[in-house]
């Protein structure tokens, strides 16, 4: 090779800007770039903490004194509920979210999450979700049954307004942005770190975020389903969760907190990892017990999807499920026993240097490990029954989740401040934001567990002075006062430091993970070259590395392609196994957030006809978006006649420099990204099937009349798609095999089939005498069809679109990528088009016949 | 290929006579504690399922039960003396045997009749102690030498089942919800030969599954743990079911505490041993990751 000149880097970094930059002007909405998207998640996560800390501020102002009549009560239920809901939905989770986005695959050695395009969608749904959620505050028609919305409160009945469906359709929009950011990091993790980073080498923040992630994967289902039915109930009366129909207010409890514990981990494990990450550098020596840190993340992912039910314990379930679930989690302190004194033994054996993410780390330590001991309070039921709904629980929780999110978040967002920004900001500013904002916390929250021991309940607008109460919420009242002005301090230092902030030297904390390799702020393509990793530490291993990368001496420096490209690896050893082409900046994701934003409002307004016509207009910009990819003239059209011969790089040896385009092999991210999707949408079906045999156990569950689907034509329309999906399967095995012959006629074939299916099955729902207004048991039927049709239509849809770019020659034997990437939706929709008359009509039977 | 590597996957064996000794003693240590287990059952004449006491078609189907393990106890024992074993597999293995029959043929069997919470017991013992601790003793090479290679066209299709952790998770699932249907729970219940034969599928899946899973390879480690995964939830929603459930499901006579009672066992203490396996898992998957 020869030796790179600076005009050489120069030419390199001109080029690649040119290929990963964003449009100019408005064009800049059209970025799809993981840098960009991860920084407009954390901003705009960043104003809806303040509006949510606003909301905090009037809340605390009503309560400072006794009989305050600043707010009214209706006003005071919207701002609590609209309080944790911001700070839940539109603030931890997104910008948790968005900090991975933007570290990860600067830590992993990458140039891009591999589904930038999906990247861009779920921050527009997020926006818009949040915007339509504010809305209604500003409106006065907030949601008010507080943030779990809990039934028959949130129901028709006695929520008449608007309200829970703000609620309910803003979250479900917010989620959708949430599980595509959950499969996005998955697959990026597992399938495009930098050659040799073999997953025992990955940062401990990279760990955090794969289990964060698959948490998100299989922990976001049962909230989106619960959504789904309780704003079917709303809106036409299907009622999943009214007694009288034979539904149960407390199948809503359940899905809620099957999705709300293991939310509490989704919130902290990124917590964890940056404070892992911190520690280490402080320190200046590598995390005590990488691999028991990394275990006990996997640990907690595990145990947070057993232990729903130590939420409920008031809500009447039985004495002895109390006595088990009180034991069982007690099994939480293992894993963050293991993280604690990991990161104790690692102060302890360095020496530690007391920068200002530092302190945040200390004061994260000192509030989360309270925040734990009062959850172990919380654990026992009698103790437990003594402070429900009292202001101790609402201590509690904000212990856990300010000291385990917020804290590390600032440490995260100092230390990373001049990755962002390329400058460093004040340290005196700095302390004073960390002394203002732990001081003003402990004193509103830590004597608020004296208030909830001493009996006020939560959620009241006000309280009588005979209470006794007044001192300490007014003492209360006055620390929120100081921690706001703590973070407002924070938001002056940030404001001021882009100003005025001196220029940040390279690597300033001397760190040893891959991000500070690069320039600050980083540009949109990150490496000019991606390095071999030997090591979990990088760059303390070769001081010269960052140098190396900027000279384009590692792989991927070509630029004449013009593609987006990165490297994409084996999932555990990280070995190359093909060049990833990445879609470029593009409208689609915008222009399909803002339709389905239309939907939602449509929606909200009732007006159904219009939903339908925005629905489909939806529905046609995805799959638009699927026009652009593989040898498509926009992604990687065939440069050469040879070129299409599928290349399988595990079958061949073959040089780095000749690794096949993704496209062109038959492994992918796509394929990847379509098994993660099916894992949620599996999670969502076993969720929906618990709901079912749910509704069976319920004492007074009034039944049809007669069994009201035909079950002949049932089965005759799953034999049909048993059949169209041999028939695809047959022809995926003849493309990769590389016969051409006959493939259009099955997929012509394989299309028929499905169509005639999806005709059928229509036909029984529409002819079946369902009372979809007065039985349960007949609303989750018309539910699980609806669900059953979504599957069949969207695969007949992707079919025909495969028809017409195998027309193309996008997909041929040649290049049957496409084909594998579809199958594993064929066969979900067959598996549940056979399990709908298994388990929805043989199960009814069986029950009865017993 | 998955049958001669299962066939070739033992030691070869040790000097036979310090075998044979360690094997004679391991049978003879077995063999009465499994009559004993079986006496102490004939003066009980109220025990149910046992082969000495009941009604015919109970006898006959405690016969079958105990007829069933003793000829794997037998089997076993003639492969020990054909290959070589580990001592501590050895003991393992018969010891998980008197295990086997103290839940199938004691009497947890007989309060089963009447208890939602014993019969739960029993399953749970079966499912997530007596066919995980099976598979940890790896009696598999013994087995085939002691006579099942005779057998091996039947058995043969379970082998590919067992190199796909998540197929053999949907079976197992598969068997335990079926079983737990009220229909077919009370067809158990009422019958002795479908209680064997319940029994018996859930000792060949759980057996199956915790094959595939404790057994795994890398390459199929992360199927397994989400197998687990997979299992661990869905275990957890029957019992949640059976927990919150406001009316006896399975037999009005029943009291609703215990069938809550039932619930809360499989869906807490039955998540125990899915979570160590899904630690020992990960733990096992990270140190190889590691080398």
């Amino acid at each position: 090779m020869s030796i790179p000149t600076p005009q050489h880097a120069r030419e390199l970094h001109r080029e690649l800007t040119a290929i990963w930059g964003n449009l100019p002007g408005w064009g800049t909405l059209a970025a799809v770039n993981h840098t960009s998207v991860g920084l407009r998640f954390m901003l705009t996560g960043a104003v809806f903490f303040l509006l949510g800390g606003i909301l905090a501020m009037l809340i605390r102002t009503q309560l400072a004194i006794p009989d305050n009549t600043l707010l009214d009560a209706g006003s005071y239920n919207q701002l609590f509920t609209m309080h944790g809901t911001i700070m839940m939905f539109l603030f931890a989770i997104p910008v948790l979210e968005g900090l991975a986005m933007y570290l990860v695959p600067k830590m992993t050695g990458t140039r891009d999450l591999l589904f930038p395009r999906i990247g861009a969608f779920g921050y527009y749904c997020y926006l818009f979700g949040g915007i339509i959620i504010m809305v209604s505050l500003f409106a006065g028609i907030a949601p008010d049954a507080g943030w779990f919305m809990y039934t028959p409160l949130s129901d028709a009945e006695f929520s008449p307004g608007r309200g829970p469906d703000f609620w309910l359709l803003g979250i479900t929009f917010v989620e959708i942005s949430a599980v595509s950011a959950g499969v996005e990091l998955t697959v990026s993790i597992l399938r495009s770190r930098a050659p040799g980073m073999t997953l025992t080498r990955m940062p401990v923040f990279c760990w955090c975020i794969l289990v964060m992630a698959l948490m998100i994967v299989f922990g976001f289902p049962p909230l989106i389903l619960a959504s789904i039915l309780l704003e079917l109930e709303r809106a036409a009366g299907m009622p999943f969760f009214t007694v009288a129909a034979g539904g149960d207010p407390l199948l809503w409890q359940h899905l809620f907190w099957l999705f709300g514990h293991p939310e509490v981990y989704i919130i902290y494990l990124p917590a964890a990892g940056v404070v892992s990450t911190l520690i280490p550098v402080f320190a200046q020596r590598p995390l005590v017990g990488y691999g028991w840190v990394v275990f006990s993340f996997l640990l907690m992912g595990f145990i947070s999807f057993a232990l729903w039910a130590h939420h409920m314990f008031t809500v009447g379930i039985p004495v002895a499920a109390q006595a088990f679930f009180s034991i069982a989690s007690m099994l939480v302190a293992i894993p963050t026993g293991i993280q604690v004194f990991s990161w104790l033994a690692t102060l302890w054996y360095g020496r530690v240097v007391f920068s200002v993410p530092m302190l945040w780390v200390s004061g994260f330590l000192v509030i989360f490990v309270c925040g734990g001991l009062t959850g172990v309070m919380l654990a026992l039921v009698p103790f437990n029954w003594q402070v429900h709904d009292t202001h101790f629980v609402v201590a509690h929780m904000h212990y856990v989740l300010v000291g385990g999110m917020f804290f590390p978040l600032i440490a995260g967002l100092y230390y990373w401040l001049p990755l962002f920004s390329g400058k460093m900001p004040s340290e005196a500013l700095g302390k004073w934001g960390f002394w203002l904002t732990f001081g003003g916390f402990n004193t509103t929250f830590l004597l608020m567990h004296l208030t909830g021991l001493l009996g006020m309940p939560r959620r009241i607008y006000t309280y009588s002075s005979e209470m006794g109460w007044g001192w300490l919420n007014l003492l209360s009242s006055v620390g929120g006062f100081i921690m706001a002005a703590g973070i407002a301090v924070i938001v002056v230092d940030i404001a001021l430091h882009l100003r005025f902030g001196r220029r940040a030297p390279n690597n300033p904390w001397h760190a040893d993970t891959l991000e500070w390799a690069l320039d600050m702020p980083p540009p949109p393509y990150n490496f000019v070259s991606i390095p071999t990793i030997s090591s979990r530490h990088p760059l303390w291993d070769n001081r010269n590395l960052a140098q190396e990368i900027a000279a384009g001496q590692h792989a991927l420096a070509d630029t004449a392609h013009g593609r987006r490209e990165v490297l994409y690896t084996r999932g555990m050893d990280a070995q190359p196994q093909a060049i990833a082409h990445l879609p470029g900046n593009s409208w689609v994701p915008l222009q399909t957030a803002a339709v389905l934003a239309v939907f939602c409002i449509c929606l909200l307004t009732r007006s159904y006809t219009l939903a339908v016509a925005v629905a489909s207009v939806s529905a046609l910009l995805l799959l638009r978006w699927s026009l652009f990819n593989g040898a498509h003239p926009a992604a990687a059209p065939l440069q050469h006649a040879n070129e299409a011969d599928v290349q399988t790089p595990h079958l061949t040896a073959r040089p780095r420099s000749a690794l096949p385009l993704h496209s062109r092999t038959l492994d992918g991210p796509g394929l990847w990204g379509m098994k993660v999707t099916l894992m949620a949408d599996a999670t969502l079906y076993l969720c929906l099937l618990f709901a079912w045999v749910y509704f069976w156990i319920s004492p007074e569950r009034p039944l049809p009349e007669q069994m009201a689907l035909n079950m002949p034509t049932l089965l005759g329309s799953s034999v049909l798609i048993l059949l169209s999906c041999l028939i695809y399967h047959n022809l995926l095995r003849r493309a990769v095999a590389g016969r051409g012959e006959g493939i259009l006629l099955r997929l012509g074939l394989a299309c028929a089939l499905l169509a005639l299916h999806c005709v059928l099955t229509l036909w029984l729902l529409l002819r079946s005498p369902l009372q979809l207004t007065t039985l349960t048991h007949d609303a989750m039927i018309a539910f699980v069809f609806l669900y059953l049709m979504f599957h069949s239509v969207l695969a007949l849809a992707a079919t025909l679109i495969q028809i017409s770019r195998y027309r193309s020659r996008y997909i041929s034997e040649q290049l049957p990528y496409e084909f594998l990437v579809l199958a594993p939706w064929w066969t979900y929709t067959t598996v549940i088009a056979w399990s709908v008359p298994l388990l929805f009509a043989g199960l009814p039977w069986l029950w009865i016949a017993s | 290929m998955a049958v001669d590597r299962v066939l070739n996957n033992h030691k070869p064996a040790r000097p036979a006579t310090r075998h044979r000794c360690l094997s004679l003693c391991c049978l003879s240590l077995c063999c009465p504690l499994l009559c004993g287990v079986m006496l102490l059952l004939i003066p009980a004449a109220a025990l149910a399922h046992s082969p000495f006491s009941g009604t015919v078609a109970e006898r006959i189907a405690g016969s079958v039960s105990a007829f069933l393990l003793l000829a794997l106890v037998l089997l076993y024992a003639r492969g020990c003396n054909r290959v070589g074993v580990r001592s501590s597999h050895e003991v393992g293995f018969y010891l998980v045997c008197v295990i086997c029959a103290v839940s199938v043929l004691g009497p947890l069997d007989d309060i089963a009749a009447n208890s939602t919470a014993a019969h739960m017991t029993q399953h749970m013992l079966l499912i997530v102690v007596i066919a995980p601790l099976w598979v940890l003793t790896r009696p598999l090479p013994q087995l085939v030498a002691g006579g099942l290679r005779q057998l091996l066209p039947l058995w043969k299709p379970l082998l590919r089942v067992v190199s796909q952790p998540g197929l053999a998770a949907a079976l197992h699932g598969a068997a335990i919800w079926i079983w737990h249907l009220p229909f077919f729970y009370m067809l158990a219940v009422k019958s002795p030969g479908w209680h064997t034969f319940e029994h018996l599928c859930f000792l060949l899946t759980a057996g199956l599954f915790w094959w595939s899973v404790l057994r795994s390879n890398p390459a199929t480690g992360a199927q397994a743990i989400l197998a687990l995964l997979f299992t661990l939830m869905h275990t957890g929603f029957l019992g949640a079911i059976l927990t919150f459930a406001r009316v006896p499901l399975y037999d009005e006579a029943r009291s609703l505490a215990d069938q809550q009672l039932a619930g809360l066992i499989m869906w807490v203490a039955g998540a125990l041993p899915y979570l160590l396996a899904l630690g020992w898992l990960a733990r096992r998957w990270y140190t190889h990751m590691e080398r």
